[in-house]
C-alpha cells in the first residue's frame, strides 16, 4: 500500500520520475470518472431525490423577517404581507416551472405584472425577485442585497406590500426550490387591505403588520400597462399552507457532497504537482518541460473561485 | 523556484489573467451563466498563453498541447462540482 501510494505522489524510478497521478493516463482516467460522476449523480438527484438532493431550510416567516430588517436597517418601513401578492408568487413559481424558464419573462412574453393583476392586485408599484438554489431565506436575502439591482427593489419606499413563494420542482433539468418575491403598492388601498395576512404569530419581532403608507407618485417604470381603478373586492384571505416553507432534508446533501470532492481533488491536484516541483529540483532531475507552477496557479484562481462563489442563483 | 524566476514574465501574466476572471467572476456574483462563462473564457486564456510562451521558448509539442488540455478540462470539471452549474 505504502509502495503504491509513494508510486502515486512521489517521483521515482517505478513512475518515469513524475507522480503516476500527473500521467497523462492517470488524468484522463481522473477527468472520465468525474464526469461519470456528475452524471450519475444528477441521475440519483432525479430519481431519488430523498437520497440525494439540495438540503433546503427556507420559509416565507425568514424571508419576510430578514426583508423588514434589512428595510429597517435602512430607514425604511416595513412591509406587510399580502396574500395576493404571495398568490401572483406562486402562480409564477408553477408558471416557471410549467414552461421550463429561469427569467423575468417567459418564454411567451408573460411579464411579472400578469401574475400580479390576474391575483387580484391593483397595483401603483410592482417588482420582482427571483432566487433559486439556496440552502436559507437568510441567505437568499443577502444575495438580493449583494446585487444592486435586487437591493433595490427590496429598500424601494415605492412599495408598501410584499408577497412570497417558496416552490421545489425540476427547473432547466435539475431539481431545485425557487423563491419568487413579488413586491407592490396599491393603486387602490381597499384592495390591498382585503389581501394582508396577520404574521405575528408565525414569525418574529421585525415583521409587523401596519397599513401601507400612502404612495403620492405614479408609477413610470414598473408598471408597463396603465389600467383603471378597479372596486375593491373583498376576498378571504388565501392561507400559505405548502408555500410556507420548505424543508428538504435529503440523505446526502448534493450541494456539500460535489462541493467536497471538487475541494478534494484540487487540493490533491495542488500538493501533487507542488511536491513533484520540489523534489524534482531536489535530485536535479532534468526534465524537458515543466509546468508545474502554472497548473498549480490554475487551480488555486478554480479553488479561489469555488470559494467565493455561491451555490444559489439570482435574477 | 529556478523555472519561476527564469521565466518570470509569464508567471506574471498567467497571474494577472487569474486575478481577472476571479474579479470578474465575482463581479457577476449570483449569475452562474457569466461566472460560467468567465470560468471558461479564463481557462481558455489561460491554454492559449501557455501555448504560446511554449511556442516563443520552442517547446512547443503535442505532449504539452496534451497536458495543458488535460489540465484545463480537470479544472473545469472540477469547477461544475465546486459550483453546481
Amino acid at each position: 500500500m505504502k509502495d503504491f501510494l509513494h508510486h502515486l505522489f512521489i517521483p521515482r524510478e517505478s513512475n518515469n520520475h513524475r507522480s503516476k497521478l500527473l500521467h497523462y493516463e492517470v488524468l484522463l482516467l481522473v477527468i472520465a470518472v468525474l464526469i461519470s460522476g456528475l452524471i450519475t449523480m444528477a441521475g440519483v438527484q432525479r430519481e431519488y431525490p430523498a437520497v440525494l438532493g439540495d438540503a433546503t431550510r427556507i420559509s416565507v416567516a425568514e424571508l419576510m423577517m430578514q426583508t423588514n430588517l434589512k428595510r429597517q436597517e435602512n430607514g425604511l418601513a416595513p412591509l406587510t404581507l399580502n396574500a395576493k401578492l404571495s398568490q401572483a408568487a406562486t402562480q409564477k413559481a408553477r408558471d416557471m416551472f410549467a414552461k421550463d424558464y429561469w427569467a423575468h419573462v417567459s418564454p411567451d412574453g408573460t411579464t411579472p405584472w400578469v401574475f400580479i393583476k390576474d391575483s387580484g392586485y391593483e397595483y401603483l408599484y410592482a417588482g420582482e425577485n427571483l432566487a433559486r438554489g439556496f440552502t436559507t431565506g437568510t441567505d437568499v436575502v443577502n444575495a438580493w442585497m449583494a446585487s444592486p439591482t435586487h437591493r433595490e427593489n427590496l429598500l424601494s419606499p415605492n412599495y408598501t406590500d410584499i408577497g412570497f413563494a417558496v416552490e421545489t420542482g425540476s427547473l432547466t433539468g435539475s431539481e431545485t426550490v425557487l423563491v419568487v418575491q413579488e413586491f407592490g403598492s396599491p393603486y387602490n388601498q381597499q384592495a390591498a387591505d382585503a389581501g394582508d395576512v396577520a404574521m405575528a404569530v408565525s414569525t418574529p419581532a421585525p415583521i409587523v403588520v401596519v397599513p401601507p403608507g400612502s404612495v403620492s407618485e405614479p408609477s413610470d417604470n414598473l408598471s408597463p400597462t396603465p389600467f383603471a381603478i378597479a372596486q375593491a373586492q373583498v376576498n378571504e384571505p388565501p392561507t400559505f399552507e405548502g408555500v410556507a416553507s420548505i424543508q428538504n432534508n435529503p440523505l446526502i446533501d448534493d450541494g456539500i457532497i460535489k462541493r467536497n470532492i471538487g475541494f478534494f481533488f484540487l487540493m490533491l491536484f495542488i500538493v501533487v504537482l507542488l511536491l513533484d516541483a520540489i523534489i524534482v529540483e531536489r535530485r536535479k532531475i532534468v526534465r524537458v518541460f515543466s509546468h508545474n507552477v502554472d497548473h498549480v496557479l490554475f487551480f488555486m484562481f478554480i479553488l479561489l473561485a469555488g470559494m467565493l462563489i455561491s451555490r444559489g442563483v439570482i435574477v | 523556484m529556478k523555472d519561476i524566476k527564469k521565466h518570470l514574465l509569464y508567471y506574471s501574466i498567467s497571474v494577472f489573467i487569474f486575478a481577472i476572471g476571479l474579479w470578474l467572476i465575482i463581479l457577476n456574483g449570483y449569475d452562474h451563466k457569466m461566472q460560467s462563462l468567465f470560468i471558461i473564457m479564463t481557462a481558455t486564456f489561460y491554454f492559449v498563453w501557455s501555448l504560446l510562451h511554449h511556442y516563443v521558448h520552442h517547446e512547443f509539442h503535442p505532449r504539452v498541447v496534451f497536458e495543458y488540455m488535460l489540465i484545463v478540462t480537470l479544472g473545469t470539471v472540477l469547477s461544475f462540482f465546486l459550483f453546481g452549474f
